[in-house]
């Protein structure tokens, strides 16, 4: 599936470069939404189809929340460590980390203090979003189905929450969405709070 | 994003509803996964289509290419360990392995 996710990739981005006009991008938004809701609709049917899985999150009950709340710890501390090792601010290198993989918004919440510091955080999460979907099989494989979702971020509630799916099972799938929901909430206030630390 | 966020969060509890009612055909049930991976497959070549389609982001790789590729390697691999731990030692629930056919 890895090698099948990184050709259809790489074929949109090399469509993209060569093919398409830039202004094309509007109407990508609208295939992205159109395309979400259906799968979305499909991720829905697939984890109502098994019903251990609600018995297994009743189960575990708050403690799924953990899950979002230290993959938003670590992915910040892996920010100010990087900080440190480039010879940047330790808050820079934490507003880049608090972007959690959503790089339209993290990237216009830093611009107004600095428009290279957005840029990077800007292509930080784009790659992020590449790796996650690169990586997801491989990650579920031989890691664990629970960190897929710290690859994924704040965007394993929407674009790689289908990847998470195919790849996990449907107990994972609920707590993907709910950890994705919870760190999209989380990015305009974290990213914010260390800019004003600045 | 908002209004998004909240189609997502409908779409995806009236699928799940409906299926844990029973009320959608048991073929189409089965077919959810095939269904799926189409509409994944078309989304990874949107998702690519906007990286290509922004320019921004295509000279942005040859400036700051560099230190980007850095941070999103330990915001993941930082992230990763995070829930690791958090999920073997504090929830103590660490599936892993080959897809589970579970549906």
């Amino acid at each position: 599936m890895t090698v099948k996710i990184i050709l259809v990739l790489f074929g949109g981005i090399l469509t993209g470069m060569f093919i398409f006009e830039p202004d094309f991008m509007l109407k990508t938004d609208t295939l992205l939404d159109v395309g979400l809701f259906f799968l979305l609709f499909f991720v829905g049917i697939d984890i109502g189809s098994n019903k251990k899985a609600f018995d297994h999150l009743k189960r575990l009950g708050f403690k799924i929340l953990l899950i979002p709340i230290s993959a938003a710890l670590g992915s910040i501390f892996g920010g100010i460590l990087v900080s440190g090792i480039l010879g940047m601010k330790a808050f820079e290198g934490g507003a880049i980390g608090a972007g959690f993989g959503w790089y339209s918004l993290s990237a216009v919440l830093i611009a107004p203090y600095s428009s290279e510091l957005s840029t990077i955080a800007f292509l930080t999460n784009v790659i992020r979003e590449i790796m996650a979907i690169m990586f997801i099989p491989l990650t579920a494989k031989y890691i664990g189905y629970y960190e897929t979702i710290s690859l994924g971020g704040a965007t394993s509630m929407d674009t790689t929450l289908p990847i998470i799916t195919k790849n996990t099972n449907s107990e994972t799938a609920v707590i993907s969405f709910i950890s994705g929901l919870l760190m999209s909430i989380m990015v305009p206030i974290i990213v914010p709070i260390f800019i004003s630390l600045l | 994003m908002s209004t998004s966020i909240l189609f997502y969060l409908i779409l995806l509890i009236a699928g799940g509803f409906l299926s844990y009612k029973g009320f959608i055909h048991k073929n189409l049930v089965k077919k959810a996964g095939s269904i799926q991976l189409f509409f994944l497959y078309i989304l990874i070549f949107i998702m690519g289509l906007r990286i290509g389609l922004d320019r921004k982001i295509i000279e942005a790789i040859y400036s700051i290419g560099f230190k980007a590729l850095v941070y999103a390697l330990f915001t993941v691999l930082f992230s990763g360990g995070a829930v690791l731990l958090t999920s073997k030692y504090i929830i103590k629930s660490h599936p892993k392995g080959e897809i589970e056919n579970d549906s």
